[in-house]
């Protein structure tokens, strides 16, 4: 029982999603006790999670609630709490750290794209030939949109800032080779011009 | 989206393609290289810097052709005076591609890169072209 602490982290973030549904939530836990049906009424709250049933989200997510319940549930109900803690004991023994991600409800194993997306967004900045990251940001950050679609990272932020870094970028190089583009003919016109007049 | 692809059907094929992009990326790096070591972008010749036609700044990639051409030439202390940052980071590109080679050869996949190694290289990124543009660093990191 490694969970104690968790609720604790999680009533915060969870007040904002879980404000509509004291109302909804407390029949589904009331009328079942068994551990793994809960779940599923309790999933409605979070529309972004139905991608990936079966993974560790359920276990903090379904602890949010408890913690805006609260002020419904006068008395914290101490019964069930050992009820809830059964259920998570098979989440406790995978590998993931599901408690662990900041600001999540469980395992996001692709954040990375978003990072690497921004990174790269950032790097056609500071690289003043902006295609050569950029294009790879627009690539890797479209990426990383899906994975936040599929529910597999939830920084679609980052995502969405690399795109359109990455876009920006790609613009400001188009407009820099035209430009070039431009001096150089008239650069040679003006040349031609020098040569022919002067 | 990709495929599930028919495993181990045609295996010699798909390592074969496989080998396409490590390799097209390589020729493509080799003839740049090539072309910088003939045409010595020391004398100009090459589209200027967007940043620094217009605000004379350095960016962290600044000499970074003529450093190319320094060492496909073979002077390591003309490139060094260039661009020091692309000197040290040169050879790491040319190992991770003959890694990358290796792995398309045995049908590998790649371990994913931790991203906070992309967060400290654009951390030294920044810093290289920030100090780069000091005057008093000028003579040791920017390309003069």
């Amino acid at each position: 029982m490694s969970y104690p602490p968790t609720p604790d982290p999680y009533r915060p973030d969870g007040e904002q999603p879980g404000g509509e549904q004291p109302g909804g939530e407390q029949p589904g836990y009331g009328a079942s006790p068994d551990p793994t049906p809960p779940a599923a009424p309790g999933y409605p709250a979070y529309p972004g999670q139905p991608a990936q049933p079966g993974t560790p989200p359920p276990a903090p997510g379904s602890q949010a609630p408890y913690g805006t319940d609260q002020g419904h549930y006068t008395p914290y109900p101490p019964p069930a709490q050992p009820a809830y803690g059964a259920p998570q004991s098979p989440y406790g023994a995978s590998p993931y750290p599901p408690q662990g991600a900041p600001g999540g409800y469980g395992y996001f194993p692709r954040n990375d794209l978003g990072i690497w997306a921004l990174v790269l967004g950032i790097a056609s900045f500071v690289l003043s030939c902006g295609f050569l990251t950029g294009i790879p940001a627009i690539i890797v950050g479209s990426k990383a949109k899906r994975a936040v679609a599929a529910g597999e990272a939830n920084n679609g932020g980052l995502a969405q800032a690399g795109v359109i870094l990455g876009w920006v970028a790609c613009a400001l190089s188009v407009l820099v080779a035209i430009f070039f583009v431009v001096v150089l003919v008239i650069g040679v016109g003006s040349a031609e011009v020098d040569g022919t007049y002067y | 989206m990709t495929g599930s692809s028919p495993p181990a059907a045609r295996p010699v094929g798909r390592r074969r393609r496989a080998l396409l992009a490590p390799l097209g990326v390589g020729a493509g790096v080799a003839g740049a290289t090539l072309v910088l070591a003939l045409v010595d972008p020391h004398e100009g010749g090459y589209p200027l810097c967007p940043l620094l036609a217009l605000t004379g700044w350095a960016c962290p990639a600044c000499g970074g052709l003529r450093a190319t051409h320094d060492l496909a030439t073979g002077d390591l202390a003309g490139a060094w005076a260039m661009n020091p940052l692309w000197v040290l980071v040169a050879p790491l590109l040319v190992v991770a591609w003959g890694l990358w080679v290796r792995r398309a050869a045995r049908g590998t996949t790649a371990r994913a890169i931790p991203p906070w190694t992309g967060v400290v290289s654009l951390v030294v990124l920044i810093g290289f072209g920030v100090a780069r543009n000091v005057p008093s660093l000028v003579p040791f990191l920017g390309p003069s």
